[in-house]
């Protein structure tokens, strides 16, 4: 019976030893790739939030303060962090009714737990857009709102400590702020 | 006839790969790590890019909408229908960023 030799110990060590160092080398090629892919989605998807406002409160916050039938009520009441919205647009026939009876012609807008959150009419706050860390209304120019939001992050980023954050400023111009659209008397 | 060159190698030769094996393994696999950090370059350039486009498309949305507050003295009238009103047209421009110039903004009164 023939006996074949196998490899030392020495040998063995050695091979251990070279292809521990080359394995600790692809992970951590593997574990930096896998860093960045983590941190552009992170980003990416920061950013596609803030690029989505801007679409999305445009079709709410402009047509805001059309009042033609004088009722009590705002158009835009601005607090910190919260903005409410009316606007009487919408009617049986088509045409304003003085009842802010639709859910796009009463909403409030406001900031929590990380999300912009919108409130229709009487309902409740339901999420709209997701990590907003911040949102500020100025109405001092009126009628021209400006609107900061500061998006952040789902989580903080790898390898890097802080929290990255991205500030923007949107302006709104608001075309159906006046009192009245229209000169003649509704009634 | 179909012989694996591998296992030809191994059963040839009984000390396991030779340097030269090794040392091609190692330029594909090197090869292969830097297509793929080519394509991480590629996206991070990408995604910068991005981002400079959505800071002039907010300086643009941000002008247009300035303009609809308070038109511009320069607004070129254009009268489509003979007795009607007029539209007021602005060119909106952005110093430096030729590819973002050009917007046109259309207002129905003054």
């Amino acid at each position: 019976m023939q006996k074949n030799k196998g490899f030392s110990l020495v040998e063995m060590m050695i091979a251990l030893l070279i292809s521990t160092i080359l394995f600790l080398a692809f992970f951590s090629i593997v574990s930096q790739f896998q860093i960045w892919s983590s941190n552009l989605n992170l980003l990416m998807e920061r950013d596609a939030n803030v690029w989505l406002a801007p679409l999305l409160l445009s079709r709410w916050i402009t047509p805001a303060g059309n009042n033609r039938w004088n009722q009590n009520w705002s158009g835009v009441a601005v607090q910190t962090g919260r903005i409410e919205i009316n606007s009487d647009i919408h009617g049986p026939q088509g045409f304003p009714d003085s009842e802010l009876s639709a859910s796009f012609e009463a909403l409030v807008l406001r900031c929590s737990k990380s999300n912009l959150r919108v409130k229709s009419g009487s309902g409740s706050f339901q999420p709209l857009i997701k990590n907003i860390a911040d949102f500020e209304v100025d109405s001092e120019n009126m009628p021209l709102i400006s609107v900061r939001l500061k998006a952040v992050t789902d989580r903080p980023l790898f390898v890097l400590t802080e929290n990255l954050s991205e500030s923007t400023e949107f302006l709104f111009f608001l075309r159906n702020y006046r009192l009245n659209l229209f000169s003649e008397d509704p009634r | 006839m179909g012989t694996n060159r591998l296992t030809q190698l191994r059963e040839t030769s009984p000390n396991g790969f030779s340097l030269v094996e090794v040392m091609v393994s190692f330029l594909f696999l090197t090869v292969a790590s830097l297509a793929l950090l080519q394509g991480f370059e590629l996206a991070f350039r990408h995604y910068s890019l991005a981002q400079s486009h959505w800071k002039v498309t907010v300086e643009l949305w941000n002008r247009i909408e300035q303009l609809r507050a308070n038109p511009s003295t320069q607004e070129e009238v254009l009268q489509i229908f003979p007795a009607a009103r007029p539209l007021y047209r602005t060119v909106v421009s952005i110093p430096g960023r030729a590819e973002h110039s050009g917007w046109e903004v259309l207002r129905a009164e003054k």
